[in-house]
């Protein structure tokens, strides 16, 4: 079901009403999971139970590793972990694996393993079943330096019932933020209408709709001649444009649906965390990493970079634990080797940053910060290609057409991305306008007015979000 | 602040349904083929004349000539779907033409959901009987597009001026025509496309969907005319056009059926493969008038 269609709105207003209705009010975490269920199943309800056997998985071990015997904390942890992977793996890479090292020909294996359908979402709820078990695993160990607050209470059931709740909150089910799990157990409780936080719902629900509805939906009409044969017969011009119009359109997408569930969660009473802050404006390959899709960079860094020993064991271990993290981080977005390509080339680019600060200083002031942020959201930008052409071969062709064709520009084409990207840009100005001038906020109504209107009249066509297929 | 962005936003919608009838159409354009689908699909439900004479179809009919179409023609082909959008949106519009032309290339495609709820959801349908802003052509962004075109083309020297001020129906951005040194990749595409053998039981119950619009369309008296158009040789006898040509054939026999044949002898031109040049068009369209005037009522 998509944040953005017709049925979707009806299940928030029913379970809005369901959900602080005072004789209800002891079922809340029931009403929202059983809308998640709904949700989750709407277009494929076979995909439940692949949600179920996902919850039982870390249900079962979280609670062996806190109210199970102690000597055997380390065996439930290691077997939540491994059951979540093992059934991301299968679900998500088997296809790649086969595709890699065996043949497709019916009736063998590789056949077998090419037809296994990707659940959606399942990038996305295995991570958060990792952060629980992984969390209450630390927060067993004596001297826990994360100070994880209890998570699991005595009751099984009512375990169970915060659990199902946390895998399967509609909101951030299939395409996040990654919520871990400290963050959103403490929040488990009795909500009511009167603290919901209207301000901050309304502004995360209109800024991103109009990221998706007017910008990302817009654009995508665009950028659809990036595709292979298509781009073959336009200009270098157009196809760079293309390509910066891509990167204005992942960016509406994405951060446009974080800020819909961030939205939505506001409405029920939860808070999620920020996934992106501003990341095209970032001046190094580090900074971005900081501002865009933040909760998989805090998660990759908490239960992988940290884990590998993070930059605590000299220069040449932090630059590999750099490549290898980015090079599963690629791989996490999408089961092709282009994606690993694509975090291959930013755990380059984060260990060349790292390298070369000991070597160049740069001056500092604003010229060169808006070269650095140029040049790093070019590279970004230039990168984004792998995800648009998961084969390898279409991307070099892309690149070679951009350096040959010599075809007439066409100014439809570069018109439509470049006004549709004007929006993307004054989200940014705003952004920088409000830190230098503080009155700024007093005339935001104006701005949410009309980018309400914007969604009424201008909407573009229906498109899945870009993240889903992750 | 709620209260204040919800007045702004009524305030902006009224503002831009008083302006809109008044604004020059200097600078417009309906940007994207998409949109353009949108577009076309809405005229048909909105604008149609009563017993207008439709061609359903995909991306290949769509290259018969807009200008030469005349009042009563309506083209309800669609670039990136086929005959079946075409039907159902006739199905769901409640208008009843007098003609139906049927593009049979691409009937292995399903009605594209989108276009079909944007153009006939009810609510969707009294919205734009309230207001023209809610229509395709009323979106605000048709003239800020057609502005930054009308500026890349001065800047890159392409195209001229973007709207003539004719007022004539805005030409869709379609995108450029490949150079012929790049048609390679295209044709193989294409080919890769036509080379593929459909599944027996989906193809046949395609052919059943189709003579289920057919019958309603004939029970409102409507005449239904089935057209193959022309492709190019080296792609017309591949494994698809073959099987889809002969289940339509079997199901939709000539004697009982409407049909216009093309001179397979002819060399038909085309741009890629599978969509005719313009001079071939036209006399594609010629063709299809002659028909009417000499075979139907």
């Amino acid at each position: 079901m998509l944040f953005t269609s017709f049925p979707f709105l009806v299940l928030v207003l029913i379970t809005l009403l369901l959900y602080y209705a005072p004789p209800l009010r002891s079922w809340q975490a029931m009403v929202l999971t059983a809308a998640s269920f709904l949700f989750y199943s709407w277009e494929a309800p076979l995909l439940v139970i692949l949600l179920v056997f996902s919850i039982t998985i870390n249900v079962v071990t979280s609670y062996y590793i806190s109210r199970g015997a102690p000597g055997r904390q380390k065996f439930w942890a290691v077997t939540g972990v491994a059951l979540n992977l093992g059934a991301l793996l299968f679900f998500k890479y088997s296809p790649m694996f086969a595709r890699t090292f065996f043949g497709g020909d019916h009736g063998s294996l590789g056949h077998f393993l090419m037809t296994i359908p990707l659940p959606i979402g399942i990038s996305f709820f295995t991570f958060q079943g990792i952060s629980l078990v992984v969390e209450v695993f630390r927060s067993k160990q004596p001297n826990d330096p994360f100070g994880y607050p209890e998570m699991v209470p005595a009751s099984f059931k009512q375990h169970l019932q915060n659990t199902m709740l946390f895998k399967s909150f509609f909101p951030s089910l299939v395409a996040g933020p990654i919520i871990k799990a400290h963050e959103f157990y403490p929040q488990i409780r009795s909500k009511f209408v009167r603290d919901i936080p209207w301000q901050t719902a309304f502004r995360a629900l209109v800024t991103g709709y109009f990221l998706k509805m007017v910008v990302a939906d817009n654009l995508k009409d665009s950028t659809f001649w990036i595709e292979y044969p298509f781009f073959l017969g336009n200009s270098s011009l157009t196809l760079v444009t293309l390509l910066f119009g891509y990167s204005m359109q992942i960016f509406s997408d994405f951060a446009g649906y974080s800020l819909i569930a961030i939205g939505l969660a506001a409405l029920f009473g939860y808070t999620l965390p920020q996934n992106f802050n501003y990341p095209y404006i970032s001046q190094s390959f580090a900074e971005f990493w900081r501002r865009w899709h933040i909760s998989l960079s805090t998660w990759l860094r908490e239960y992988l970079y940290l884990p590998l020993g993070g930059n605590r064991r000299g220069n040449v271990r932090t630059y590999f634990n750099l490549f290898i993290v980015m090079f599963l981080g690629g791989l996490w977005h999408g089961a092709a080797w282009s994606y690993a390509v694509w975090g291959t080339f930013h755990g380059l680019a984060l260990a060349a940053e790292r390298l070369g600060r000991n070597w160049i200083r740069l001056p500092e002031n604003r010229w060169v910060s808006v070269l650095r942020a140029l040049t790093v959201f070019s590279f970004v930008t230039l990168a984004w290609l792998l995800f648009k052409l998961p084969k390898f071969s279409d991307v070099l062709s892309y690149l070679g057409a951009i350096l040959h064709n010599r075809a007439a520009t066409d100014p439809a084409l570069v018109g439509h991305v470049f006004f549709y990207s004007l929006p993307v840009a004054g989200y940014y100005a705003w952004y920088l306008l409000k830190q230098r001038w503080s009155r700024a906020t007093d005339y935001e109504f104006l701005l949410f007015g009309i980018m309400l209107a914007a969604i009424i009249l201008d909407s573009g066509t229906t498109g899945k979000f870009i993240y889903f297929q992750f | 602040m709620i209260k204040r962005s919800i007045i702004v936003c009524f305030l902006a919608l009224l503002a831009w349904h008083l302006a809109f009838p008044y604004l020059s159409r200097w600078y417009y354009v309906i940007p994207g083929q998409q949109r353009a689908n949108y577009l076309r699909a809405q005229k048909f439900v909105h604008d149609s004349p009563a017993a207008a004479r439709v061609i359903v179809g995909s991306s290949i009919a769509d290259r018969l000539p807009d200008q030469a179409l005349g009042p009563n023609h309506v083209k309800l082909a669609f670039p990136g779907g086929g005959a079946f959008t075409g039907l159902e949106i006739i199905r769901h519009s409640g208008r009843r033409p007098s003609v139906v032309w049927i593009e049979t290339n691409m009937i292995m495609r399903d009605a594209e959901a989108d276009l079909l709820e944007n153009a006939v959801a009810p609510w969707r349908v009294e919205l734009r009987k309230c207001s023209a802003i809610f229509k395709e052509e009323g979106r605000p962004s048709n003239f800020g597009v057609g502005i930054v075109k009308a500026a890349v083309a001065k800047a890159c020297k392409v195209g001229g001026s973007l709207a003539d001020g004719s007022g004539r129906e805005p030409e869709a951005a379609k995108g450029p025509a490949p150079e012929q040194g790049m048609l390679d990749d295209v044709m193989r595409a294409n080919r890769d496309h036509f080379e593929r053998r459909p599944d027996v039981a989906d193809l046949a119950k395609r052919v059943e969907r189709l003579a289920g619009f057919v019958d309603e369309l004939t029970r409102a008296g409507c005449q239904c005319v089935f057209f193959e158009m022309p492709i190019a040789a080296s792609l017309v006898n591949l494994a698809e056009p073959v099987a889809v040509r002969k289940a339509v054939g079997d199901r939709f026999p000539r004697g009982t059926y409407h049909w216009l044949e093309f001179d397979s002898s002819r060399a038909y031109q085309t741009s890629d493969g599978v969509h005719l040049v313009p001079a071939d068009a036209d006399f594609v369209f010629e063709r299809m008038l002659d028909f009417e005037k000499k075979q139907l009522q």
